[in-house]
């Protein structure tokens, strides 16, 4: 089925001009893609990634749990073309920042913005997103966004008008494909079925 | 310097009304960028967002 000429199915399958923000995100994912490490992009960036038309300063990502000894590898990797704007130690970064719950940021060498903010996983909602996160390929770079059943919820739970335009846009692009059912629920548990009902459908 | 009076009821309803304007706004946008070909929306957006 086509949207906006993406293929949606299991893999959504975009083809479009690169803004600096996208190629920004497919630089930092391909890395993470070449270590096979799990990851879902949660923030605003994925209804600008489908042609929402505002700007963003930072790119939410959660990043899977794991050893000091993986993350290391993929710092390692990073570092030869961004930096982290928190700490140049990978042990700090990880065991201070990381391990406690919160974010790092990287950003492309000697820049400051845009920047990919990183956590792990604080919550069970979180460890949902990232092993159901959604394939895109976009102009043939692959990269994991949060899945649009929850994404869209989500949004509305933020809830300023900024999350309401994202929310109503992907809704609107992507109604006749999401899963209802799986949207519902959440909207039921973020307890945000009016408001879903008054200001998105 | 006189003061113009706030009538914050009334400022209220403009920005409920802004609100729903922009909501009718991103419909209308969605529904173009879905007629449009990706070469065409994505290269309109390029220009906002690396502007």
């Amino acid at each position: 089925m086509l949207v906006m000429n993406i293929k949606y199915s299991n893999i959504i399958i975009l083809e479009k001009e690169l803004s600096n923000l996208d190629e920004f995100t497919i630089n930092f994912t391909k890395k993470l893609n070449q270590s096979k490490t799990k990851y879902a992009i949660v923030s605003g960036y994925v209804s600008i990634l489908f042609g929402r038309n505002r700007a963003s300063e930072d790119i939410d990502l959660i990043l899977e749990r794991m050893t000091f000894d993986k993350f290391q590898k993929i710092w390692i990797d990073l570092v030869l073309d961004f930096e982290c704007l928190n700490t140049d130690d990978p042990k700090t970064a990880y065991s201070e920042y990381l391990i406690n719950g919160i974010s790092i940021r990287f950003s492309r060498k000697k820049e400051y913005l845009p920047n990919m903010e990183i956590k792990f996983p604080k919550n069970e909602l979180d460890q949902w997103t990232i092993e159901n996160s959604r394939e895109v390929k976009i102009n043939n770079n692959t990269i994991y966004i949060s899945p649009l059943e929850l994404q869209i919820p989500f949004k509305i739970w933020l809830g300023t008008e900024k999350d309401l335009e994202d929310a109503r846009y992907l809704y609107q692009l992507f109604k006749k494909d999401i899963n209802k059912e799986i949207m519902t629920k959440f909207n039921r548990q973020l307890k945000i079925e009016d408001t879903f009902n008054r200001m998105i459908a | 310097m006189k003061l113009p009076k706030i009538d914050l009821e009334e400022l209220k309803k403009f920005k409920e009304q802004n609100f729903r304007e922009r909501m009718e706004f991103i419909d209308k946008y969605a529904d173009w960028v879905k007629k449009q070909s990706n070469k065409k929306w994505s290269s309109e957006q390029k220009k906002i967002i690396d502007s």
